[in-house]
């Protein structure tokens, strides 16, 4: 994952991303049934396939899509009204008309809805892969952990066993033993506590991802490891501020909006009638709502407002993101900090402790409890690796969430990157 | 190194039988085996000896070196050797950073020479040089170590011999005068300071500052009348073993003991701040050895909590141990030979000497600490201090024997003496009946069963 350079360059329009999330749509629609496999080695295949085959993810989409159509059926432009007088008596008269609302200034409404569309599906996807990329990363360090706890409990049985050859021998007694038979008892209650809590978390994994219950996942180490080496993120200019352009859009939307509100102002009717009494004739009509109460809100007063409230919003925003980004930044940096720590320096030298352990045993300095011993260390110390490379792959994926990068990258949404 | 300590310290005694003697040998030179004599200068009819006490390196056996305290570059100190009646000064240099003095072992002399810190005299503080003069009053074998800060100082190896020849007839004169000074230490495997910390749980223990297989051997020539001098400031009594001949302790730091009073012993107990002078004569050709008699002192570095695998079978878990470190082999099931056959094949860690070390003619000897040999010989071998391994006359090595000895084996012989005395073992007969000496009836043994 490279985060030197954003795979969308400043110059590229935010609409232009918005396209090709509709377009995506369709794909995920396409693809939704097509044979999927469920061994992943890399995070963007498992988001892509978690958008297209959760149910969730698809129904959002559609409800989206009905509020969309709902809002654009409330403002579409209203439809000619028919209307006929008949008056009896000596003067008969007959009176059949067609009215239109009539306002020139009113935008079509279907563009706008458009664009909705287009940012509250980015929205939601964007919400989805973060979750799925969430999911993915807590299952692959649970999944670690357990393998780890597996070979520290492996060792814990070794010297259980060792210490009843000690017994059976007659060299230790009871007392001595005992401790190691409730350590190793002890041991398989953990292991089984922590695949209970995998257990859950591939089931969490399964919904998200739109799996059945007992379908296998296997998820590559590599997901947890591509975050070690990932160049530090720097806030840059061509990174989207999501909650802006968020926030730009609505801001936008309401702009829209108010000018649709003209109405309110005042609607101007037009229409065509016949008239028929003593003779045929055509004639017009029209009609003008007064703004006596409406009125006292202009659009002109309205839209400056909104602009306002626009800014500050970006403001607010801005300041925010610029604050979480920078600490972000900050705990990505400690956090590769603490891994280079735990890789160049930890971990070797619990490894040279084993070998100098190796060395006392070879002279019967020391006995084979202390490798094992130093071994577990190791393995304690590389559970807390994998618990600091969790916490890495997390913050970089809470730094995609509030950029759009890597797995909230738009490019990523539309299949290809 | 040793060997070389070993001529070193024959030839300053040389120089010593010369000086002290004007030309004439005055005694028999002391040899120490990894080390070495005090030379002096006589000035004005005082035999005037330099002692620098310091910081050194020391090789403990080759493969391991410390960081100890000594005089003149060794521990222990050279051999300071005089001769009863003597007048001597000792100058003491300091070249510690810590404040030292020297105390004369058993030398009954004035009170102000007694060299105990802070009683009888200021410290030597580091840098300083003191002057001691008295008269030698005695003979005999006596020892000088620090007397401030002990635990450090002679923790260290601040200490060595102070011998007193006697006067020329006063005592018998031998052919070969040993100095061997016991000590013990802890060194934490790989590492190479010693503890001084450390009260009772030694694990290095040494004949002149060395351990086996870093110990020079005693050589002499068969019918040579040999004395061994032992001395001891630790913390531990030595009880000293010598195989293949049978001594007399014919002197202690408190005199000479009476003939009379001597009685023959293979092995005698050295306590701390005491010296004994024992004497035999080499009767028997070989390589005889001489060690300390408590069973972990005689071996290197062992481990305090190493857990007992003595009859542990440990087939179903070494496969899982080579898991967790592919180089493990599973050893102490029938004891500790492995690592004798094994150490030199496996590494160990840095600068330390197998438990068990040493190869013999006939295979790994398997020994450390307070070990070394006597080699006795019909003639003594000329340019080098170790004339090898002993050549057996033919038919004189125990060898493996073709008869099987077996609990049942008796068994299988038709006329094997089954019936046993419960009383004495040693009356077995083929039949049942009574024991000749307790009349009591001889029981089926069960070994026939
Ligand atoms: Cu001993």
């Amino acid at each position: 994952m490279n985060y030197s350079t954003h795979p969308l360059d400043s110059s590229r329009s935010v609409m232009g991303v918005f396209s090709r999330l509709v377009m995506m749509s369709f794909v995920l629609f396409l693809c939704a049934d097509v044979a999927f496999g469920r061994d992943f080695d890399r995070l963007e295949s498992i988001v892509q396939f978690g958008l297209s085959h959760n149910p969730e993810v698809r129904s959002r989409l559609l409800q989206n899509d009905h509020q969309l159509m709902e809002w654009t059926l409330a403002n579409q432009l209203e439809n000619p009204t028919l209307v006929g007088r008949f008056s009896g008596g000596s003067a008969q008269k007959i009176e059949v008309g067609i009215e239109q609302p009539f306002d020139i200034s009113r935008p079509d409404p279907l563009p706008l809805m458009d664009h909705y569309r287009d940012v509250s599906r980015w929205s939601i996807l964007r919400v989805h892969s973060l979750k799925i990329a969430q999911a993915s990363v807590d299952f692959a360090a649970a999944s670690a952990i357990l393998d780890a706890r597996r070979e520290l409990s492996n060792m814990i049985h070794t010297a259980a066993d060792l210490a009843k050859a000690q017994l059976d021998a007659g060299n230790i007694s009871r007392l001595d033993y005992l401790p190691y038979l409730i350590a190793e008892y002890t041991a398989r209650t953990q292991i089984r506590d922590d695949e209970r809590r995998v257990g859950f978390q591939t089931s969490e994994l399964r919904t998200i991802l739109g799996m059945e219950a007992g379908e296998p996942i296997t998820i590559s180490s590599s997901i947890l490891t591509s975050f070690n080496d990932a160049s530090v993120p720097t806030a840059g200019v061509s990174d989207l501020n999501v909650e802006e352009v968020i926030n730009r859009s609505q801001i936008e939307g309401m702009i829209k909006s108010s000018e649709l509100r003209r109405r309110v102002v005042g609607t101007p009717m037009a229409g065509i009638f016949y008239e028929h009494d003593d003779g045929d004739r055509l004639g017009l009509a029209g009609s003008v709502s007064l703004p006596i109460h409406s009125g006292r809100v202009s659009v002109d007063q309205y839209q400056p407002l909104t602009v306002a409230i626009s800014d500050l919003a970006g403001e607010t925003i801005r300041l925010s993101q610029s604050n979480q980004r920078t600490l972000l930044i900050q705990s990505i940096r400690t956090l590769q900090d603490q891994l280079a720590t735990y890789r160049d320096h930890i971990l070797p030298i619990h490894r040279e402790l084993i070998d100098e352990t190796m060395k006392h045993v070879n002279y019967m300095l020391k006995g084979p409890y202390s490798i094992i011993d130093a071994a577990q260390k190791l393995v304690e110390a590389r559970i807390e690796l994998i618990g600091y490379q969790h916490a890495l792959a997390r913050a970089y994926l809470e730094y995609d969430e509030l950029t759009g990068r890597g797995v909230c990258d738009p490019a990523l949404m539309t299949g290809g990157k | 190194m040793g060997g070389y300590r070993w001529i070193t310290g024959l030839l300053l005694g040389l120089v010593g039988v010369m000086m002290g003697g004007g030309g004439v040998l005055a005694y028999q030179p002391v040899i120490v085996p990894n080390g070495s004599t005090l030379p002096y200068t006589l000035v004005h009819g005082v035999k005037e000896f330099h002692l620098t006490v310091e910081e050194i390196d020391h090789q403990f056996a080759p493969g391991m070196s410390i960081k100890a305290w000594g005089y003149n570059g060794q521990t222990p100190g050279p051999v300071i050797e005089a001769v009863e009646g003597d007048q001597v000064r000792i100058l003491v240099t300091n070249k510690l950073k810590a404040p030292t003095s020297v105390h004369w072992h058993g030398l009954i002399l004035p009170n102000g020479m007694d060299g105990v810190q802070g009683l009888t005299q200021p410290p030597i503080r580091p840098g300083e040089t003191f002057v001691y003069e008295f008269k030698l009053r005695q003979h005999g074998t006596f020892m000088y170590h620090s007397h401030g800060d002990e635990m450090t100082q002679i923790g260290l190896g601040t200490m060595g011999f102070f011998i007193i020849h006697p006067k020329p007839t006063a005592r018998a004169s031998t052919d070969r005068d040993f100095a061997i000074f016991l000590n013990e230490w802890f060194v934490p495997p790989g590492a190479f300071r010693p503890n001084p910390n450390v009260m009772t749980d030694f694990n290095l223990f040494t004949f002149n500052s060395r351990v086996y297989p870093g110990t020079a051997p005693l050589v002499v020539k068969k019918g040579d009348r040999v004395r061994i001098r032992l001395g001891n400031v630790g913390q531990e009594g030595h009880p000293i073993h010598i195989h293949g001949v049978s001594f007399r302790v014919v002197a202690t730091d408190g005199g000479d003991v009476p003939p009379t009073a001597q009685f023959p012993e293979t092995t005698v107990v050295v306590y701390p701040g005491q010296t004994r002078d024992i004497e035999f004569v080499a009767g028997e050709l070989g390589d005889w050895p001489i060690h300390c008699h408590r069973r972990h002192h005689p071996m290197n570095a062992m481990g305090h909590d190493v857990p007992n695998l003595l009859g542990v079978d440990q087939t179903p878990v070494e496969k899982r141990m080579q898991s967790i470190a592919p180089n493990y082999m599973a050893m102490g099931e029938s004891g500790m030979h492995d690592m004798a056959e094994m150490a030199e094949h496996m590494e160990g860690p840095e600068n330390t000497v197998p438990m068990m070390a040493g190869d013999g003619p006939f295979g790994p000897i398997g020994m450390g600490g307070m070990f070394t040999l006597l080699k006795v010989r019909d003639e003594l071998p000329s340019g080098s201090s170790d004339p090898g391994w002993y050549t057996h006359p033919v038919g004189t090595v125990a060898h493996r024997s073709e008869r099987s000895v077996s609990p049942n084996a008796d068994s299988l012989t038709p006329d094997a003496p089954r019936y046993i005395c419960p009383m004495h073992d040693s009356v077995r007969q083929t039949s049942p009946g009574q024991c000749p000496k307790c009349g009591m009836n001889l029981e089926l043994s069960s070994e026939s069963e």
